[in-house]
């Protein structure tokens, strides 16, 4: 096979000189015939003959401009230079800045690549376009479209008669498509002072509203997007808040069943602490818990000092249960410690 | 394995051929895992603090990590030494073992001082548990090393001079694999921190594998003449 | 992605910063001991860190000659005082303190720092009401920050007033690490660790021979048939009892622990209670059931899972001096993030997290003392005294320079700047 191709190719080639000498041939012809019909054309030699001064046409060539920013003054308006947002453009941007990446010294002497004609300069989105004087002059034209507040709406006024706070936004473009689907979402705000909650229910409601409040303003903060049209999640926002006001108000029958190991936050009645003190009490006034056969006398003194535990040592009690709910933190701590001392009748050491 | 083989011949080419100043120091010049335009760190702090030119090649350049002599704990033998006793290339082992070591040198020796009763006897005790070691090493290099040569069929010991990388390693050797062979109940840096002691008074069992060394040499100086031959 | 933007940052090699500087002159003076005059010289203590002339001579004071921890004020604060040996010796058992030991061996000397948490717990051991329950003083901290020389302190103070010192070993002995295990002989249920127990009446015996050898026992125990120790025998019989009849060493200890609780109730004597670790006394052991040595234990029944501490007869001992009827007494213990097992354990050092609810309830109403890092002072202090017992002997390491590095690199923490200084 591959020698058949061969010969091919040699007899290819032998034609193809065959055929350019014929070609050349008839040209040649051409120029006979020419010649024929005028004269040669004559040399004409310098300082003998008369020689016409050609004209050298001179290509017109554009001068080049040096970069804007070489221009630009120090109090210009930047935002007259760069109105939109726009890709990265070396020659208006007027400070140096460098991007990319050398592998060795032999790419760009080893220095990082200048901002001149910088492929990954353009490649990142740039906010040159948003510099706080460009922010200004977009507030101020916007400003003639606003309307006044209203009166009498200042402050707390307007939490107390409009509870509810609705926020959504609408987008507008310059596109063959005027929908954006950000459109449907809204945000509903309330305070949960204004819910009529039991103490309780209140608990529970901040259980079931989960990380949606905000313990600091004591807001609760609903979104929704799950539905297609605006309305409609504003009203499925609604049902939500019905439901989650009529859920927590309910009591089932295991909540009556709690122990201490399932709370969260340890009550004082049922704390280790309060039965702690309750003994060290009856300790220093000689009777012992322990014992089977109290005498009648004791068992009432015991009584007298389980009844006066919580009012006698507040100080403690609320430290314990600071430091048992709401964790050691330092203050906690200091405070848990000053009180145990108090307690204790300890004198406090301090450094003068 | 193969690689590491490729690496050491490699070395002992450029060692032969090309730069015989190499013995004299620990590390590897060459072969350098840094690309060409890295440049030095600096160590100095005072230099450090000083602010760079605008034209300064520091500010464009990526820069080497500083060598672990050049920080805290510097010094080359002391690095060797905790490659030399690194298993399984757990040099955070290693490294704890030599730090231990030296912390066990300077509480023996700091306890010596404070119990010599006398002001002059106190000034002879060295507390620099470096200084120690290098004691210890240099009394451990041997001057004479056997090489095993065929010579018609039969293997020859020949007695050859120790120096360079060779000296220092074996007496680094002399001292981990003395350590290594007590009782092994004991830590190793217990077991080390003595030995390296005992080495540094000329005594122990590293300087009886010296001697050990030396004595073989001794006896089959008839071959040395095969150190010329093919 | 490996553009970066360059934009005037210069590239610094980061790890030259912790390069001692040698060349920078300017020896610091050596040790003095002296007394008097102990403000101004603290004066002198805090300009060190104003200090700009590095060839200046400055003259730290770091020791004090009151060895008495009664006299130490808070004016003392951040000085070293020495430890009679002999005491130091009697005080601190077979299993405590070893890290400590090691430098009393090397410096030739027991020499501990007086630092405030001490102080504040030996201020209220001066001024407590006898009438009232047991105050339980509990150190908290990070590893190595000083609770165990806190406590060490203390102790200090205790022998040398007379003070009857029952303490605990680290719990890992009792909890862990048991040699041997038998049925208990007094009540059914309970484990007992003779050999343990053994090594606790050891310890209660160096540290309290005097005050045993003064106080007789005022109940009778039975111990076999024939064996028994009657009303009127000296505690130190009793003790001695127990070390040679080791399977009764436990139930000893028990004994000991009552007659001293009733000493104390008597104003006898007074008791400090210590313990390193408290919280390794509460929630489970880490023997495990399933283990040959509690085949014939009750315990057994149970099959899987580990001994509750409740069960071993020494920690039931222990807690029932933590009780409210225990008084004219004060308790130190430290808690220790070691204790928890390492799955749990993380950077939170704060007490009531560390024992637990189960420790909690049975500790409080307790008073927490936080031992921190040292300060600049009592770091410069510190060091000081390394350098005096050449701890630190090199030039760098005496000067200014150089030791501001050093509390740099172990962030004034008591044990890290001893093993930086190793290197120095």
């Amino acid at each position: 096979m591959t020698s058949l191709t061969v010969k091919k190719h040699a007899f290819c080639s032998r034609f193809f000189v065959a055929c350019s000498r014929l070609q050349y041939s008839s040209s040649a012809e051409k120029v006979q015939e020419q010649g024929q019909k005028e004269n040669f054309r004559q040399l004409k030699i310098v300082g003998v003959h008369e020689i016409k001064e050609r004209i050298q046409r001179t290509r017109f060539q554009r001068v080049r401009q040096p970069p804007r920013h070489l221009k630009m003054k120090v109090d210009q308006d930047w935002t007259n230079v760069w109105p939109t947002a726009h890709s990265f453009k070396w020659s208006v941007v007027p400070f140096p800045v460098r991007q990319g990446h050398v592998k060795n010294l032999a790419e760009n002497e080893g220095m990082i690549p200048e901002k001149y004609g910088n492929l990954e300069l353009m490649k990142i989105p740039n906010f040159l376009h948003l510099t706080p004087i460009h922010i200004k002059k977009q507030c101020q034209a916007l400003k003639e479209l606003c309307t006044p507040w209203p009166e009498g709406l200042e402050g707390n006024e307007i939490n107390r008669l409009f509870p509810l706070e609705s926020q959504t936004n609408d987008y507008c473009f310059a596109s063959n498509n005027i929908r954006d689907p950000r459109a449907r979402n809204v945000t509903v705000k309330f305070n949960v002072g204004n819910l009529k909650l039991t103490k309780a229910a209140k608990r529970k409601f901040l259980h079931l509203v989960g990380d949606r409040y905000d313990s600091v303003n004591n807001e609760v903060t609903l979104t929704s997007d799950r539905c297609p049209l605006k309305a409609q999640n504003f009203d499925y926002i609604m049902y939500l808040l019905t439901v989650l006001y009529h859920e927590s108000s309910v009591k089932e029958a295991w909540e009556d069943e709690i122990t201490l190991e399932d709370m969260s936050r340890i009550p004082w009645k049922l704390s280790s602490s309060r039965k702690n003190l309750v003994k060290m009490l009856a300790a220093t006034n000689n009777i012992n818990i322990k014992d089977e056969n109290l005498t009648e006398e004791d068992q009432e003194k015991l009584k007298q000092l389980d009844s006066e535990v919580d009012e006698k040592y507040k100080t403690y009690k609320s430290t314990v249960l600071n430091l048992v709910n709401q964790g050691e933190t330092k203050t906690n701590i200091e405070n848990y410690k000053n009180s145990v001392l108090e307690l204790m009748n300890l004198p406090k050491f301090e450094v003068h | 394995m193969a690689l590491c083989k490729g690496k050491l011949l490699f070395q002992y080419f450029l060692n032969n051929h090309i730069n015989h100043a190499r013995f004299l120091s620990f590390t590897q010049s060459n072969l350098s895992r840094y690309a060409k335009d890295f440049i030095d760190p600096i160590v100095e702090k005072e230099e450090l603090s000083k602010p760079l030119d605008e034209f300064d090649t520091r500010r464009h350049r990526p820069v080497k990590a500083a060598r672990t002599e050049e920080t805290i704990m510097g010094d080359q033998a002391v690095q060797k030494f905790i490659n030399i006793i690194m298993r399984d290339g757990k040099k955070d082992v290693a490294r704890s073992v030599i730090d231990q070591t030296f912390a066990n040198i300077k509480r023996k020796q700091i306890e010596r001082y404070h119990r010599a009763p006398t002001q002059e006897e106190k000034e002879k005790i060295e507390l620099d548990p470096v200084k120690i070691f290098h004691q210890a090493y240099e009394n451990c290099k041997p001057v004479l090393y056997t090489r095993t040569k065929v010579h018609g069929g039969f293997k020859y010991k020949v007695p050859c001079p120790c120096e360079g990388n060779t000296q220092s390693f074996k007496s680094m050797k002399f001292l981990i694999t003395a350590a290594e062979e007590k009782d092994k109940r004991i830590r190793m840096w217990k077991r080390l921190s003595l030995e390296i002691i005992d080495a540094s008074r000329n005594e122990g069992v590293a300087i009886r594998k010296k001697q050990n060394l030396h004595r073989e040499c001794q006896a089959n100086r008839a071959y040395s003449h095969f150190r010329w031959s093919k | 992605m490996t553009s970066k933007i360059l934009l005037n940052i210069p590239r610094l090699c980061l790890r030259g910063i912790l390069h001692p500087v040698i060349n920078t002159a300017g020896p610091v003076c050596s040790c003095r001991h002296l007394t008097s005059d102990v403000a101004s010289q603290q004066n002198v203590i805090q300009n060190i860190f104003t200090r700009k002339e590095k060839d200046e001579h400055s003259k730290i004071i770091f020791r004090t000659d009151v060895t008495n921890p009664g006299d130490h004020e808070i004016r003392h604060e951040g000085l070293l005082y020495t430890i009679d040996r002999g005491i130091f010796r009697r005080i601190s058992s077979d299993d405590c303190f070893n890290r400590f030991k090691i430098q009393v061996r090397t410096f030739q000397e027991a020499c501990i720092m007086i630092r405030k948490p001490a102080l504040e717990v030996i201020h209220a051991m001066k001024n407590f009401d006898p009438n009232l329950p047991m105050p339980k003083f509990i150190l908290y901290g990070h590893l190595g920050v000083g609770k165990n020389m806190t406590l060490l302190q203390t102790m200090h103070y205790a022998y040398m007033n007379k003070w009857c010192i029952i303490q605990t070993p680290w719990p890992q002995q009792w909890i862990e690490r048991y040699t041997e295990v038998s049925k208990s002989t007094h009540k059914p249920g309970r484990i007992d660790l003779p050999m343990e127990a053994r090594a606790f009446l050891c310890q209660l015996k160096s540290q309290n021979g005097i005050v045993l050898n003064d106080y007789k026992t005022q109940y009778r125990y039975d111990w076999t048939e024939r064996e028994a120790t009657e009303i009127g025998t000296p505690l130190i019989e009793l003790l001695k009892f127990g070390l040679q009849r080791v399977k009764f060493a436990d139930d000893v200890v028990g004994a000991l622990l009552k007659e001293i609780k009733l000493l104390a109730s008597q104003r006898k004597i007074k008791v400090l209670v210590v313990a390193d670790g408290i919280n390794g006394f509460f929630g489970p052991t880490r023997m495990k059931i399933s283990d040959k040595a509690f085949k014939d234990t009750e315990q057994a029944k149970a099959g899987t899972g580990f001994l509750p501490t409740s069960d071993l007869s020494l920690i039931d001992n222990f807690k029932r001096l933590l009780e409210p009827d225990m008084v004219n007494s004060i308790c130190v213990a430290t808690v220790d993030s070691n204790l928890i097992p390492k799955v749990n354990r993380t950077d939170t050092i704060t007490p009531q997290y560390l024992l637990g609810r189960e420790g909690f309830a049975a500790l409080d109403p307790f008073i927490p003392i936080h031992v921190t890092n040292y300060s600049d002072k009592e770091a410069t202090s510190m060091m000081e005294y390394y350098t005096d017992r050449r701890w630190i002997h090199k030039e760098s390491g005496k000067t200014h320079e150089g030791r501001k590095q050093l509390m740099f690199l172990s962030n004034n923490n008591p044990r890290e700047l001893f093993k930086v200084c190793t290197t120095m």
